[in-house]
């Protein structure tokens, strides 16, 4: 076992100073809309050559840390999540900022990324290799039982039509059907073009839907200024946020566990886990129809559980080797160029460098914090600028974020066009969301369905002996159940007050 | 004043717009187009053979990584870009030899200059610790023994499914249960996992593994011993004739001037030759390897002719 | 009766989409065949896009006006329209200059349109624009290409 006494010994001014710096950049590039963590990560990678091995550890933690918290910054105040780690929170951090409370939406987020950060860190540092070797028992089956427990989240989430939510994420799921298939690498509905061959990436197409389309609605309110009530908001404010988390304690372990459980599981990581969690807190809630109106709750559940998701995906990278997600995947790159290999070694020959890892990860998420609540005041200032210079500058910086994550011009048009289907979308009452779910999760539900129906010698039987995945399809449809009995109610009830008062219905 | 100011804007405008004449091969940092994520087998030597060259070419190379759609992606667009040599591919032949031909794309591997090969990888079967097999021919008897019920890990029309193909051909058919894991991590997870019984990953990926004792190598699939596991046995040795060396080449697209890959290619085989490069090559399992561009046609040449007989003795390719 | 021309439209749309895919997947390559082989999971998608489409065409109908008819409906405005769909051709300009210009080229010129576009055309908010325009520009184009080595278009 570690000894965590020794995990002070990062705590060298020089250390100290990287943290802050990496924390910061990480903060920067997560929260320019268009730009994700995985891109601050393999930014400042190159920036950590100079540097030797612990030191590099730490800016690359402290990076991360930064980059996904980030991410919340212009889901809250713009509606645009810089990451799919971040989408979950817009629904509910943006209307608050809309009524004008942006720093309190702020500070609900931190705080929640805070705490999600500390749970995930306990969980990293005592339970790592028990966590680990569960990312191990996750196969083919236990995959698509997964992929379909998160997709049945859609109808819970799905608020006005269930159609149209289904709709969107069929339409997602056949946008991962374009280009060459995961499983067999068969080149599919490209219509000819050599460009579709690779597919839709997830970053263009969520960051087109989300950006474009809230710029063209807002057009039309364009130069009117953002309504901002809480233009000085101070430590002081930040911690009356903070006191209020009393009352979410089981909504804050709920999301933290979500998190930390889906971030361990490879090829998942915390872009999911932001929206199991809110959909599993809107289910627990004495008051789910306010969610999505700017109910704390919400933004609670999203950023406690992607902030938990980090922790959750530094696990399998430490103790298998095995990267959580893009971001980990590009972390993985930068140990081994330091010349650390992590892996089942780590722990053994090299538990220093793990201390180092878990040291700057508990320091880091400490300057998150304290660097965002001043950072609050400087982004509400910035929200006062006009947006007619804001927004173009936003477009400019999506198509510019867009072209870098490829170095290719085809995933700029694959943002401008899904943006313009974003818009259809948005005014024809589709939810975005199920859209964006259906095209991470469709070649992953489509591969590992092929696989277990292969390891089933050709049936679907295989599945009868995995309760992890049994598990999860009775989740699935438990949830599917209860969203829609709970809908039923709804419609009942407000079906009945109509007959009750027809007059003021019309 | 006013017209100073356009005249000034349109000279600024002419002199960028306009090619530069006569300035010597590279004057500006070179693209090398890893067409995998960061982090891989790919990646990591083309980022140690590139930073070791910066002394010895006047201009860096900077690595980009284009992944997606089996690296396809990345060679699309060198082979769209300028035939200028500033742009090059970082490819290994089991690609960039296989992923066009199976998918039927607009372009293969002969639409690119060779420039050098620069390093080469090793390949190793293996197995869980706990595996029965011993031996490769353990392996492939209990493979004949229960037809289709051996789980073997392979990326499906990739190199390791060719890999595989290959090792078949010269056994004599195999028949496994295939189960497709993309990249070295992904076939040691489904080992790890219990989801698959054997596989082919690379060496270097795997060698934690090895050391922790949690896999098991039964061979190499290199052509010869690798001086990084001089005791493992390769499977031409246990009289399997069937190898596969991960050779990382370089590729210029069609019509660049012979001129600037010469520049380059001298330049990669200082940089191989020099023993502070060896030395990072050494750490990550790599073996230099520089071949000239004309060697490099011709290995690449021949590995390629394999592969079509494979594809179409295995009716991948009509 | 009455017809919501928004979600029939959409209805015709996707079902016309799916008719479009479900041809298209017969172009797929079949000759090597694993498991469901590689066309079957997209025809399933298809098909279950083309039953919803269906579904939300018999939903956009109603028989009985249910709801309450012209409800808070916002007035449409022409002059945000307008804006909007030239905001959306300034976008695709830019998108088709910018491999031809290069970055710096490109993005000043889009910046400062995008800003009168959407701004009050005034003589010191023009200059603000120029001024911004440039800075941004400048400071992405040192951030990507200097800083992080990044390639630009």
């Amino acid at each position: 076992m570690l000894d965590l006494s020794q995990i002070f010994v990062i705590a060298t001014p020089f250390n100290f100073l990287i943290m802050l710096l990496g924390v910061f950049g990480g903060l920067v590039v997560g929260a320019m809309p268009g730009l994700t963590s995985t891109m601050a990560v393999a930014l400042l990678v190159p920036i950590t050559f100079g540097m030797d091995v612990n030191q590099g550890l730490v800016m690359l933690v402290a990076v991360y840390i930064g980059s996904i918290s980030g991410g919340l910054v212009s889901a809250a105040l713009l509606n645009i999540p810089g990451t799919p780690s971040s989408v979950a929170t817009t629904f509910d951090a943006y209307p608050m900022a809309k009524r004008g409370e942006a720093g309190k939406a702020l500070g609900y987020a931190v705080f929640a990324s805070f705490l999600g950060g500390l749970i995930s860190f306990f969980a990293l540092a005592l339970l790592a290799p028990i966590l680990g070797s569960f990312a191990l028992k996750f196969g083919p089956f236990e995959y698509f039982a997964l992929v379909v427990f998160t997709l049945s989240c859609i109808i819970s989430i799905s608020d006005k039509s269930l159609t149209k939510g289904l709709i969107a994420a069929t339409v997602g799921m056949l946008m991962a059907m374009v280009g060459l298939s995961e499983t067999d690498s068969v080149s599919r509905l490209t219509f000819g073009i050599s460009e579709l061959q690779a597919g839709f990436s997830v970053m263009p197409v969520l960051i087109g839907m989300y950006a474009v389309s809230q710029i063209l609605t807002d057009v039309e309110q364009i130069k009117k200024p953002f309504k901002i009530i809480d233009v000085n908001f101070t430590m002081r404010e930040f911690l009356r946020v903070a006191r209020e988390f009393r009352h979410s304690v089981k909504n804050v372990l709920r999301s933290a566990l979500i998190g930390i459980g889906v971030g361990i599981l490879p090829g998942i990581g915390p872009g999911l886990s932001n929206i199991v969690a809110y959909s599993q807190a809107k289910a627990a809630a004495d008051d789910p129809d306010s969610f999505g109106t700017g109910n704390p709750e919400g933004i609670i559940a999203s950023e406690t559980a992607n902030n938990a998701a980090t922790g959750g995906a530094l696990i399998p990278l430490l103790t298998l080797g095995i990267p959580g997600d893009a971001t980990t995947m590009m972390m993985l790159g930068a140990f081994m160029i330091h010349g650390v290999q992590p892996g089942p070694l780590l722990l053994r020959d090299h538990s220093e460098l793990l201390l180092v890892i878990l040291g700057s990860y508990f320091i880091s998420n400490i300057f998150m914090m304290l660097l965002q609540v001043y950072f609050i005041r400087v982004l509400i200032r910035a929200l006062m600028i006009p947006r007619y210079i804001l927004y173009p500058v936003i477009l400019g910086l999506c198509v510019i974020g867009c072209y870098a994550l490829n170095s290719s011009m085809s995933d700029v048009w694959v943002f401008f066009a899904t943006g313009l289907l974003g818009y259809v979308f948005k005014r024809t009452g589709f939810p975005l969301l199920p859209l964006v779910l259906g095209l991470i999760l469709g070649g992953m539900a489509e591969n590992h369905l092929r696989v277990s129906i292969v390891m089933g010698h050709g049936n679907l039987s295989g599945y009868l002996d995995r309760p992890i995945a049994l598990g999860f399809f009775a989740a699935a449809a438990l949830s599917v159940v209860y969203a829609l009995w709970c809908k039923r109610k709804a419609a009942r009830a407000a079906k009945q007050c109509v007959l009750a008062q027809p007059e003021e219905a019309l | 004043m006013r017209k100073v100011f356009v005249a000034v804007l349109l000279a600024i405008l002419t002199a960028t717009a306009l090619p530069v004449f006569a300035a010597d091969y590279p004057d500006k940092a070179i693209q090398v187009v890893v067409p995998w994520k960061p982090g891989g087998g790919s990646d990591i030597s083309a980022r140690i053979i590139g930073d070791h060259m910066k002394n010895l070419l006047p201009e860096p190379l900077v690595v980009s990584n284009i992944d997606g759609a089996a690296g396809l992606n990345g060679a699309y667009q060198v082979n769209r870009a300028r035939a200028d040599c500033y742009t090059v591919l970082w490819e290994h032949p089991g690609n960039l030899a296989v992923a066009p031909m199976v998918t039927k794309a607009k372009f293969s591997w002969e639409d690119f200059e060779p420039v050098a090969i620069t390093a080469m990888g090793s390949t190793a079967l293996i197995v869980r610790a706990d595996s029965p097999y011993k031996t490769a021919a353990d392996a492939f008897a209990d493979i004949k023994a229960h037809p289709g019920q051996v789980r073997w890990a392979l990326a499906l029309n990739a190199v390791s499914h060719f890999t595989f193909l290959n090792i078949s051909h010269s056994v004599g058919k195999l028949n496994v249960m295939y189960i497709p894991a993309n990249g070295d991590k992904g076939r040691i997870v489904s080992l790890l996992g219990g989801n698959s019984d054997i596989s082919t990953v690379g060496f270097a990926s795997v060698k934690p593994y090895l050391e922790s004792g949690d896999l098991r190598v039964l061979a190499m699939v290199n052509s010869e011993r690798s001086p990084f596991a001089p005791d493992i046995p390769t499977l031409k040795e246990q009289g399997v004739d069937a190898s596969y060396d991960f050779l990382y080449s370089v590729f210029a697209p069609k019509g660049t001037p012979q001129k600037n890959i010469e520049v380059l290619t001298t330049a990669f085989r200082k940089a191989v030759a020099d023993p502070s490069t060896r030395e990072a090559l050494k750490e990550q399992s790599l073996v230099p390897y520089y071949r000239t561009p004309e060697e490099t046609r011709k290995i690449w040449a021949k590995e390629a002719a394999l592969y079509k007989e494979l594809a179409k003795e295995n009716g991948l390719l009509k | 009766m009455r017809i919501k021309t928004g979600d029939f439209s959409m209805g015709l749309v996707l079902l016309a989409l799916s008719g479009v895919l479900y041809r298209q997947s017969g172009e797929i390559d079949t000759t090597m065949m694993y498991a469901l082989g590689p066309v079957f999971f997209p025809r399933l998608l298809i098909g279950v896009l083309a039953v919803l489409s269906i579904v939300l065409l018999c939903q956009s109908v109603k028989f009985k006006a249910a709801q309450a008819p012209g409800a808070a409906r916002t007035p449409v405005d022409g002059n945000a329209i307008v804006l909007r769909w030239a905001l959306v051709g300034l976008t695709a300009v830019y998108l088709c200059l910018l491999p031809l210009l290069g970055y710096l080229y490109a993005t000043i010129p889009f910046l400062f349109a995008g800003m009168s576009l959407l701004g009050p055309v005034r003589r010191r908010n023009l200059a603000i624009y120029a001024v911004t325009s440039v800075a941004i520009t400048l400071a992405l184009q040192f951030i990507f290409a200097t800083l992080l080595k990044l390639f630009l278009p």
